[in-house]
């Protein structure tokens, strides 16, 4: 997992000097699929890891002003969800595991999806939009919310990811 | 088709009977003399023998003429039949045609474009209170869902479903078929579930309509103010701490107490977990928060640094959890900016290293 300049410091990390990096990337825009992201990225930083986060495709409905208080999560296709897919796939069955799993993080005090990216952004995450992408979903900078950084390609996340741990969620 | 024409039974038989056998002809060196009433007789039959062909040939004919004019009468059904399906025919490909080429002029572009615009739609129509009234719909539909798969419903159906596979079986039913149908027991508790049926959908409707009629008095739940808006990035805004009877937070694993390993530090002379944290809360003085600051990169402790070291302690010993960033963010009204800036170092552990108490086990 370890990459070459990926100093591991011992213990809690606190108080040692080191340059490791993680890059993640979120191209879903589900509840289950941004949440991951969102706290591997936050516990990067608090163990004093330098973070940024990519969003690209759906994943950019995170990051989108409009539509970041409205992530939902699909049942449907989930081996181990409790519902059947079948029954996943019914009209509303969608809304209501999104409404349900809202409920859930409220009751486990995590914050909502926009006052995570605010808390992100606190923490020194570094916040990117994908360029493509938001060609391809008509986006404009204005549609983001303030903390994205900036709308980066492929080759600027390279550059800026040089000796990052790249992680896929 | 030519089973009629047996040339063996018609003009073969004929030959034979139309030339007998000739047993007055002389047998030997007579034959120039008798020789021409014998060819005429022979020229008689050959011609008698051709007609014959030409009179079977002609039923042949005959037969094959009425085949012919079935055929062609049957070619005018099939060409009519493709005359007057081709206008329909041709109207459906231009449609289609038609629209492919709509299609591929816009391009999937303008295809996807039509998509988002429905989103956008979706978006830009349904505020957070619809959605939230769309909870409450939502929990009707599983109550739906849950009710008809009951194992009692489901068996219902499938007894339902196996009776409509052998539809073919059945004949039709008339008035008086169903009559008489109706006096079978099965039928009419069948004909007693589906009339209470047809009763609750006629009541949902009733009820529908009336709500319909009252809507405009209907108190909207003003969820939307609360949802819609959010605090400014930079607002200090001291948040309600949740006192869940000192509960772990949100996936938290509670420890054991400290480390069993301790590890003295002859500079600090109190004893310290393998990771560097007070081994015991009670060692803490704030001459020894100075020192532990240094080690996480705090040179000198301000009043902020103060007030979150202060926090966090009174938090621990509350409720024997080490607060993580969240919950010291919302105690002291600090943000999570200025928690970084203070404790740049891995904040939630500098803090605990620094308070004197063990590590924060939340992810948040």
């Amino acid at each position: 997992m370890h990459m070459a300049t990926a100093q591991p410091s011992p213990g809690s990390g606190v108080g040692t000097h080191t340059t490791r990096k993680v890059a993640l990337i979120v191209s879903k825009g589900g509840l289950d699929e941004v949440y991951p992201a969102y706290i591997l990225a936050n516990a990067a930083r608090q163990s004093d890891i330098e973070a940024m986060i990519f969003f690209t495709f759906y994943g950019l409905d995170a990051i989108t002003d409009k539509k970041v208080d409205h992530l939902h999560v699909n049942m449907a296709g989930n081996p181990t969800s409790p519902i059947p897919t079948v029954v996943a796939g019914l009209p509303g069955m969608e809304s209501f595991a999104a409404h349900m799993m809202r409920k859930r993080m409220e009751d486990l005090d995590l914050p909502g999806a926009r006052e995570m990216i605010e808390i992100l952004d606190q923490a020194g995450v570094e916040l990117y939009g994908c360029q493509l992408a938001m060609e391809m979903m008509k986006l404009n900078n204005e549609d983001l919310l303030p903390e994205v950084k900036d709308v980066i390609t492929a080759s600027d996340f390279y550059d800026m990811t040089n000796g990052a741990q790249i992680i896929f969620t | 088709m030519i089973t009629g024409l047996d040339p063996a039974a018609a003009g073969g038989g004929a030959t034979i009977n139309h030339q007998p056998p000739k047993t007055d002809a002389p047998q030997n060196g007579a034959g120039l003399a008798g020789a021409n009433p014998d060819a005429n007789r022979a020229s008689v039959a050959e011609q008698i023998v051709a007609e014959q062909d030409v009179a079977t040939l002609h039923a042949k004919v005959d037969a094959l003429t009425a085949q012919v004019a079935t055929l062609v009468e049957r070619q005018r059904w099939q060409s009519e039949l493709v005359g007057e399906a081709m206008p329909i025919v041709k109207l459906g490909m231009d449609a289609m045609s038609e629209r492919l080429q709509t299609l591929e002029e816009g391009g999937w572009v303008r295809f996807g474009e039509a998509v988002m615009g429905i989103g956008e739609r979706i978006v830009g129509t349904y505020g957070p209170d619809d959605v939230a009234e769309l909870g409450d719909a939502i929990v009707g539909i599983l109550d739906t869902v849950r009710s008809m798969t009951q194992p009692a419903i489901l068996n219902v159906a499938n007894n339902a479903s196996a009776a409509i596979e052998r539809a073919d079986e059945v004949a039709p039913v008339g008035m008086v078929g169903m009559v008489k149908a109706s006096q079978d027991d099965d039928v009419q508790r069948g004909m007693a579930v589906m009339l209470e049926v047809l009763r609750n959908v006629g009541k949902g409707v009733r009820r529908a309509k009336l709500e319909r009629r009252l809507g405009g008095q209907r108190p909207r739940p003003a969820a939307a103010d609360r949802r819609r808006t959010a605090p400014p990035a930079q607002a200090v805004r001291p948040r309600q701490v949740r006192t869940n009877n000192g509960a772990a937070p949100a996936c938290a694993i509670t420890q054991p107490g400290p480390a069993a390993t301790v590890s003295p530090m002859p500079e600090l002379g109190v004893p310290l977990t393998d990771e560097g944290y007070l081994a015991d809360p009670h060692d803490w003085s704030e001459e020894l928060a100075g020192k532990l600051a240094a080690t996480v990169g705090v040179a000198e402790l301000g009043e902020q640094h103060w007030q979150v070291i202060h926090f966090a302690r009174t938090e621990f010993l509350d409720k024997s959890v080490s607060p993580n960033i969240r919950r010291l963010t919302g105690g002291t009204g600090l943000n999570t900016r200025q928690v970084y800036q203070l404790f740049p170092k891995a904040p939630g552990k500098s803090i605990a290293r620094v308070a004197g108490i063990p590590k924060p086990a939340g992810c948040i």
